[in-house]
């Protein structure tokens, strides 16, 4: 790869639009940015930053897109590169722009901000409709777990709630029911905690409720694009055996809730 | 503004020592909003991950825990704080497990331990190499079980509509507001993506957003930054050495910002070293043992003397030969000598942490294909900033024998009444360095002394925000809308960006304001920074639009920025010697009898200003006196670079030093 010649130049398209009430500002703008060293897709939204002027000499508002950590940790800079999901800070243009073009858009299944940000708040509100959290109880003792339940939960805990899997999902949408993997996945990681087994008849029924494990499609795109290599499939795969137990023989097991 | 019934303590920031606040104001019943310039669960301690110290170990106590701490705070630190968080920490690692962090154990059910530099015992508990991330995960999926809880009045009377805790995710803090006899009541923040301006009602305010970060290109991250700080700052708040900061001997570099190996690596006995030959062409793994020099093994002083070691090597002109541009470049080998142990064991212990470099680190000359690394060949390091060490002034409250009275509203309190401070954006508990391991379980412990503080202080005042007609939010709320309107249209002639201002501020202090340290460009600085704070004022406002302006929020915080990085450079001035990574070469040694002292400094009308003494709401003359009461100092490094008699004739070395060189004393003669 080395020995092919890479452009010095790198043109970069951008799907642009105002605010969320302003489809009419909708656009693509093109820049063109150099092609520095180990330079990545935010290298090049940065450089556009600098100096916003696009490729017919009009001189632009900056791009906005959210970027906290710059290195792979917070998943806010989850994007459309070459409209497949992508992280901007690990995409290295070497990769996603050997020919020296390439074209960001936002992701489609939240509702835009403005330009590549979005409004993942959906996230947030659906970990709280499966009732993903452990309930603290103010014990300050030893867990006590065995090496093997920690693992299969460390392997769970990784999410950044970048939302790569819902906007891969064909089943997810902004405006539909479905809590989509991620929240599943973060509900399956909280029952294998001593403490959030205390609360799992809730949270199964939680997630046998509208827009829950039921509404999963089984494409399995969602654990092709995991950055953190989450198995998500295993997961809704496990979720979904808990809820029909609990949906044939729940009225057994009524007192432990 | 935003309306409550239910006299609200406001806690800016979502990082372990903000939720960490938030949580324990719930649990004390104390209805809360977290107010987080990004989403939540996107706070930065996410890059912290060595894990948590605690005396959990066998033949371990906090005593010795608290004697390592400040032995590599090189005492800079307050010995009761120090070992209170000791005390403390135990428990709060079994708190963190049973919020769901998944901590390793052993089948035995014990937790596993990792002894990091600095540490004289395995004392740090980990959830793989990503215990920051799961932390601030764990933390905050809790705050979400509390925005679901109702919060009550005083009688213990539901509030309808009113949850204990709120989140203000993408809320930028703008300005303190503060009553008639200086307290603060509230403040006033802007929702980023609406660019609606409000002010909060708080009968306390706790701070614990980021430190110093903007100014020095450094590992944190950039939205928000050391906004609160500055705004603290403004506001009258005393500031304290803020010309600390950590930084690490394992900079990778990269596009973007300098990524920073952990310190992980060294607890798997990671080496550092540069050729002896100064124009070395052969790939690292070809250079023999006996033509390599080590450059200090991180050892009992921490992470500190491994990164002043790699200052001095580099200043003295040794480095890394880069054949193809024939430049000696300012680097090192790090090297993890994994031929001699099991690669599988250390990816599954390690792995984590080299994502990063995996996907965006250099590509070094080795053997070694890239894919394998850093387990064969070896990677190529510099010197990165790390964290700050200073930020806000905070009281903690002792008792006459030196314990630490953890009740009391003063712990954690700034100078302003009703504001405390927690976190990076308050001044490190841990001294000049920070024991590798302390950072994550210090952000927990202080986030909740603060909020039990801040707890005490609602519950013992006489007066309440509530109280405050509304004419004392509505000014500075619409101050702050007029300046953010003023900030948006603003013209100015010719080309210059914000940006640029920021970038050349980064580079100028990453130059002159680093480790290595000297007393002329460090005034040349001073002046380099009022002339880029003049420049920012006369520079347009890139972006015009109305809603989701990130142009605007930049240059508040890129002037903020300016304020903090002014006061870090007076203190650098100020303080005549060398203590922890921080190098002066014309004052080379620690000097505890003029300087185991704080640094206090303030942002006066004509810029920064040293303080003496000072008055806070529960001290009437709080001095830069360091207690060194519970643990007599030991002395630091012996004077540098006056070395080799030292390290041949008094260190107890046995003769094969040049092979396990652990002290920067070591230096031997180039035979290059």
């Amino acid at each position: 790869m080395a020995e092919r010649r890479l452009s010095d130049k790198v043109r970069v398209r951008v799907l642009r639009q105002d605010a969320f009430d302003r489809k009419d500002t909708r656009r693509w703008e093109e820049f063109e940015v150099a092609r520095g060293e180990r330079a990545t897709v935010l290298s090049a939204l940065r450089a556009i930053q600098r100096a916003p002027r696009t490729v017919d000499g009009r001189a632009v508002a900056p791009v906005a897109w959210e970027t906290p950590c710059l290195e792979h940790a917070c998943g806010v800079c989850t994007m459309l590169v070459n409209g497949v999901v992508g992280q901007a800070c690990t995409s290295l243009l070497d990769v996603v722009a050997p020919k020296g073009r390439v074209s960001l858009a936002p992701l489609g299944k939240f509702p835009l901000v403005r330009d590549l940000w979005v409004d993942r708040q959906r996230m947030t509100d659906d970990l709280k409709r499966v009732r993903a959290f452990v309930g603290y109880d103010g014990s300050t003792d030893a867990l006590g777990e065995s090496p093997a339940a920690q693992a299969e939960r460390l392997l769970l805990a990784s999410c950044t709630s970048c939302g790569a899997c819902l906007e891969a999902c064909p089943q997810y949408h902004h405006d539909g029911a479905y809590v989509g993997a991620a929240a599943i996945n973060q509900a399956r990681l909280v029952g294998l905690h001593e403490g959030g087994a205390l609360d799992r008849g809730a949270r199964l029924d939680a997630l046998m409720g509208d827009g829950g494990i039921a509404s999963c499609g089984k494409a399995q795109n969602c654990v092709e694009v995991c950055p953190q290599g989450i198995p998500l499939t295993e997961s809704l795969g496990s979720v979904a055996r808990d809820t029909s137990k609990r949906f044939l023989f729940g009225w057994l097991l009524g007192a432990r809730r | 503004m935003a309306r409550t019934r239910a006299r609200r303590v406001v806690v800016v920031g979502g990082g372990v020592a903000g939720l960490a606040a938030a949580l324990e104001l719930c649990r004390a019943g104390v209805p809360v909003d977290v107010l987080c310039a990004t989403s939540l669960r996107r706070s930065h301690v996410e890059g912290s991950p060595a894990g948590l110290n605690a005396a959990l170990g066998d033949g371990d106590s906090p005593r010795d825990h608290a004697a390592d701490a400040l032995r590599v705070g090189q005492y800079l630190a307050s010995q009761a704080r120090v070992l209170a968080l000791a005390l403390a920490a135990p428990e709060l690692v079994h708190v963190v497990e049973r919020l769901g962090v998944p901590l390793q154990g052993r089948a035995d059910g014990s937790l596993l331990l990792r002894r990091l530099p600095g540490s004289t015992r395995p004392r740090t508990a980990f959830a793989g190499a990503a215990t920051g991330l799961e932390l601030v995960h764990a933390l905050d999926a809790e705050l979400a079980r509390h925005e679901l809880a109702p919060a009550t009045d005083a009688r213990g009377a539901k509030l309808p509509g009113e949850p204990l805790a709120r989140r203000f995710e993408h809320w930028d803090l703008c300005e303190l507001v503060l009553d008639g006899d200086g307290a603060c009541v509230g403040c006033v923040a802007q929702d980023l993506r609406t660019m609606d301006v409000r002010a909060f009602r708080a009968e306390a305010v706790v701070l614990a957003e980021s430190g110093p970060s903007l100014a020095r290109t450094s590992s944190s991250g950039v939205p928000s930054a050391e906004h609160a700080l500055a705004v603290a700052l403004r506001a009258g708040a005393v500031a304290q050495n803020l010309e600390l900061q950590a930084f690490h001997p394992t900079g990778l570099g990269g596009p973007d910002r300098q990524h920073v190996l952990s310190e992980l690596a060294f607890a798997e006995g990671a080496r550092l070293w540069v050729p002896l030959d100064r124009k070395e062409r052969r790939a690292p793994e070809d250079v023999p043992e006996r033509e390599r020099e080590h450059l200090g093994s991180p050892g009992e002083l921490g992470m500190a003397a491994t990164a002043r070691a790699l200052v001095r090597a580099f200043a003295e002109g040794r480095g890394i030969f880069d054949p193809e541009r024939e430049v000696l470049e300012p680097l090192a080998w790090l090297d993890l000598e994994v031929h001699k142990r099991d690669a599988a064991e250390l990816e599954l212990r390690l792995g984590a942490s080299f994502e990063t470099y995996r996907a965006l680190g250099p590509r070094p000359r080795t053997r070694a294909g890239h894919e394998t690394l850093p387990y064969r060949g070896a990677l190529k390091v510099g010197v990165a900033p790390g964290r700050s060490l200073g930020g806000l002034w905070v009281d903690f409250a002792a008792r006459a024998d030196a314990t630490a009275d953890l009740d009391s509203p003063r712990n954690h309190a700034t100078t302003l009444a009703g504001l405390y401070a927690a976190g990076p954006v308050a001044c490190s508990p841990h001294g000049a360095g920070a024991l590798p391991g302390d950072e994550l379980v210090g952000d927990l412990f202080g986030g909740r002394l603060a909020a039990r503080a801040a707890a005490a202080y609602r519950a013992g005042s006489e007066r309440s925000a509530s109280d405050q007609p509304s004419s004392t939010f509505e000014a500075p709320e619409s101050a702050v809308r007029a300046a953010v309107e003023k900030l948006r249209e603003r013209e100015g002639d010719g080309e210059d960006s914000p940006y640029a201002i920021a970038d050349e501020l980064a580079q100028a202090m990453g130059a002159s304001c680093g480790p290595l340290r000297d007393d002329a460009a460090l005034d040349a600085l001073l002046a380099t920074q009022a002339a880029l704070a003049a420049r920012l004022e006369a520079t347009p406002c890139p972006d015009r639009a109305t809603r989701a302006n990130q142009a605007v929020p930049f240059m508040r915080h890129l002037a903020g920025a300016l304020d903090v990085a002014r006061l870090a450079v007076a203190g650098a001035r100020a303080r005549a010697e060398s203590r922890g990574v921080h190098y002066k070469p014309a004052a080379p040694t620690r000097d505890d009898a003029g300087w185991l002292r704080a640094t206090l400094l303030r942002l006066g009308a004509s810029g920064p200003e040293l303080v003496g003494a000072f008055a806070s709401p529960f001290a009437e003359r709080v001095t830069d006196a360091v207690d060194t009461a519970l643990f007599a100092p030991e002395p630091g490094p012996a004077a540098e670079p006056a070395v080799r008699v030292e390290a041949h004739d008094e260190a107890p070395r046995p003769a094969k030093k040049k092979k396990r060189a652990g002290k920067p004393a070591d230096e031997e003669p180039s035979d290059g």
